[in-house]
């Protein structure tokens, strides 16, 4: 019994230590489960793709316990966590969202994510689907965008460059709020892969029934292009009223764009852009 | 033959080493901090362990809780240390150099509880300094100064504590507790607010980082690994190490440590009580392992934090938890005008079963001063300077029946000097607090300090529009600054001497501090003079 039990830790160890960290000095948990909302999970390799799984993490046993899981994807693959430790009462599941990303250019293809926690392991296989292509002329879609601040989780600077230009759909991650509420400047900006011309950049600031762009939108901003490794200010929009602004300028080979926003006109509350256009 | 003999020697030379102080410190005292020495040993580290620093806390006249983490890489997953128990050695010495060793040993690092070490060294000597540090796989950590409390019953002397609250990583430097490192102070209070559970954007807010904030950063913590991740990033702060390093801290929560505004087991989302509830246990867990409190952890979504510490005959300090018994905020919380259910008697803040642990301390208390860390305003506050009301539902104004409660206790103990400390507002306030805040002219018994918090709000203003609005609306409301720091407080046998220091921005590391406003608070005239 006794030699049994030994060869058992022993197996499950050394399946474990080509992967997860070595558990050479820890009995292993049991009663652990581990599943997942779907059997496969489908990504889009661009950058703000809403995709991933549920982990569902129980506790089978009697007594609650602190457990581990550790995730693992395969390359280029990356999760919004690799480890999930939670307290887990007797009978209960945790569920996480875990996100599942691919940066451009990851070969479409079958990939996997691998869970292991306890004497648990699940294997939860990946498809990854060709990257869409922009069709409208607009160089912020589908590339990286970064905030001074996020309202994290409603507010995602990825929510400016979703495709969605409808100020009704504020509030549920389709728009970019910050999160320093009476500070400016903030800022938004996209980052091209390669350089690119630009000269006209559309702003859609909040502007909903409930919210009107006058009470609430952006007021004033300053548009900034990265030209050659250095920031400079191509278009200023000063007492903005509407929802939408065009800024037309002279055409520039920027790397990115990033509009610096000065002030609401709420007063000293937030920035808050719907959506964000660049064009050449 | 001498081969066959190595192995009993190095037994015996290891428990030589773990037994013997003086031993230990020769040891000890042959590296740097944070550097290896020798071919390591067998924690199987991979790097410098100390990267969160060492912190002490929760003195008492015999003993003092010495605290760091093992974390290598302290954004990855288990920090970067193995997923196994780690042994490292402890020293505490009455002086910086370790040349007298009075106290060392061998402590266990657990993964369950985040390779983190709390040491309850016991059998120390009441009201001296001492210096700690530890060791593991030859790696050396900063050393860190602590004090004991003075022995039950010892009259007179001083107190200095350093008190504030409310470190929002995302809203700017820690400048202030760079200043704090810097000042003389017998142990620090913080008053809640220790992390923010929200998510941090790449640029980290208004830090606007060079070096972008890992994408693990990105959701918000609920689970045990992500507040992990959140103390680990706040820890990893040179400034606020460096505050911990130079005295013993003394610390409560608020609602930021689990959730914004939750109240015992409601969440700010109305989550399944049952999902809420292992959130804060995860929350409750992470805290602990990452403060220095004594064991035993938190097992579950149940943790008692509220307690008190004694110094001499001079101050009691009684430490409240007004977030894990509270009732829901009445109303549906926010600034709201008088209501029933704001003076409802079934809603409680602080509970009854710690609300009468406190009365019943402060009733037999023999102290001159008895102080209260308390992360709420207590004070009426009116942000309405009409004679019209409005309150704030998350404060004890928003638990008018136990806030009752609470005040007429105090009353009823003017003559014991009682000191409410507050956080939470992000704002320096000096309160009087009156019989009856309605008329200037009612009795004082106590006074109020909410010493503004170290960073959240950014940089702030002196008085914003609301804080006018509090002056002109709260007679009993003697000062408003609302830029970021802390207050020094000095005790005496005949005074209390308030110094409230700020600086003047936050948003870029570096900025001055200075004492804006001093008040003085007599033993057994209760009210602030200002100084």
């Amino acid at each position: 019994m006794r030699s049994r039990t030994l060869a058992l830790i022993v197996a499950v160890v050394a399946g474990i230590a080509t992967t997860g960290p070595a558990v050479a000095d820890r009995s292993v948990q049991r009663g652990l489960t581990l599943s997942a909302d779907v059997a496969q999970v489908a990504v889009t390799p661009v950058p703000c793709a809403k995709q991933g799984f549920e982990l569902r993490f129980g506790n089978t046993g009697k007594t609650a316990v602190y457990a581990d899981a550790f995730l693992e994807a395969a390359t280029p693959l990356t999760l919004s966590r690799s480890l999930v430790s939670s307290y887990l009462p007797p009978g209960y599941t945790l569920k996480v969202r875990i996100d599942v990303n691919a940066p451009r250019g990851t070969a479409p293809g079958k990939y996997a994510i691998s869970i292991k926690a306890g004497d648990q392991k699940l294997t939860l296989p990946v498809e990854v689907g060709e990257a869409p292509v922009d069709t409208t002329g607009n160089l912020a879609r589908f590339v990286p965008v970064t905030a001074s601040t996020e309202h994290l989780p409603n507010y995602p600077a990825c929510g400016a460059v979703d495709g969605d230009r409808d100020s009704e759909h504020w509030g549920k991650t389709t728009g970019w709020n910050d999160s320093t509420r009476g500070n400016f400047p903030d800022w938004l900006q996209v980052t091209f892969d390669q350089p690119q011309t630009v000269g006209r950049v559309d702003l859609y600031t909040l502007n909903s029934k409930q919210y009107p762009a006058a009470k609430y939108g952006l007021k004033d901003w300053d548009v900034v292009a990265q030209v050659n490794g250095s920031w400079q200010a191509v278009a200023q929009v000063r007492g903005n009223m509407s929802g939408l602004t065009s800024s037309t300028f002279t055409p520039v080979t920027a790397t990115a764009v990033r509009i610096l926003t000065l002030a609401s006109n709420e007063g000293l509350t937030y920035s808050r852009v719907v959506e964000l256009e660049v064009y050449g | 033959m001498t081969e066959n003999l190595r192995p009993a020697v190095r037994l015996a030379r290891r428990r030589f080493l773990t037994l013997t102080g003086a031993a230990t410190a020769v040891a000890f005292g042959t590296n740097l901090p944070g550097t290896a020495i020798g071919s390591g040993g067998s924690g199987g580290l991979t790097g410098n362990p100390f990267t969160l620093g060492v912190a002490s806390g929760d003195p008492l006249p015999d003993a003092v809780v010495i605290w760091t983490r093992l974390a290598p890489k302290p954004y990855e997953p288990l920090g970067g240390a193995p997923y196994k128990e780690v042994g490292v050695e402890w020293q505490v010495a009455t002086d910086e150099h370790f040349r007298r060793v009075v106290r060392a040993g061998r402590a266990t690092a657990r993964p369950e509880f985040a390779h983190s070490v709390h040491v309850d060294v016991r059998g120390l000597e009441a009201g001296r300094h001492y210096w700690y540090r530890f060791r593991v796989d030859g790696y050396l950590s900063p050393t860190g100064r602590t004090r004991t409390a003075p022995a039950p019953g010892q009259q007179g002397g001083q107190l200095t504590l350093g008190v504030s609250s409310c470190q929002a990583w995302t809203d700017g430097y820690y400048t202030a507790q760079r200043h704090l490192a810097n000042e003389d102070v017998d142990a620090v209070v913080f008053l809640g607010d220790y992390i923010y559970e929200f998510g941090i954007s790449a640029a980290g807010g208004l830090r606007n980082v060079t070096t972008p904030v890992p994408s693990q950063f990105r959701t918000e913590a609920d689970t045990l690994d992500r507040y992990r991740l959140q103390y680990a990033l706040y820890k990893s702060d040179p400034d606020l190490q460096a505050a911990h390093q130079n005295a013993a801290w003394i610390t409560t929560w608020d609602d930021h440590e689990v959730q914004d505004n939750y109240a015992a087991a409601v969440s700010k989302s109305n989550a399944p009580v049952e999902d809420f509830l292992v959130r804060r246990a995860n929350a409750y867990r992470a805290y602990w392992e990452h403060l220095p409190l004594r064991g035993p952890a938190p097992q579950g979504p149940n943790y008692q934090l509220y307690r008190r510490f004694t110094f001499g005959r001079l101050a009691e300090l009684s430490v409240l938890d007004t977030r894990q018994y509270r009732s829901d905020q009445a109303s549906g919380d926010g600034w709201k005008v008088d209501s029933a259910a704001r003076r409802d008697p079934a809603r409680v803040l602080a509970g009854q079963q710690q609300t009468q642990w406190y009365l019943q301390g402060l009733n037999r208390s023999r102290t001159t001063w008895n102080v209260l860390a308390n992360q709420v305003i207590m004070s009426r506050m009116d942000l309405d300077p009409t004679p019209a009301d409005l309150y704030n539902m998350d404060a004890w104004d928003g638990y008018g029946a136990e806030q009752k409660v609470m005040l007429d206790g105090l009353a009823a103990n003017r003559h014991r000097n009682p000191v409410v400390l507050t956080g939470d507002v992000h704002a320096g306030y000096a309160l009087e607090m009156k019989r009856d805040f309605a008329d200037p002219d009612s009795q004082t018994y106590g006074v109020e300090i909410v010493p503004t918090s170290f960073s959240s709000g950014g940089n702030g203003v002196p008085v914003s529009a609301n804080g006018q609005k509090f002056l002109d609306g709260n007679p009993h409301l003697k000062f408003v600054d609302e830029r970021r720091g802390y207050s020094v407080l000095r005790f005496d046998d005949s005074q209390l001497q308030v110094d409230c220091r700020m600086v003047p921005y936050v948003d870029k590391p570096g900025a001055p501090i200075s004492t804006v406003r001093s008040f003085v608070v007599e033993a057994g005239n209760p009210g602030l003079e200002e100084r």
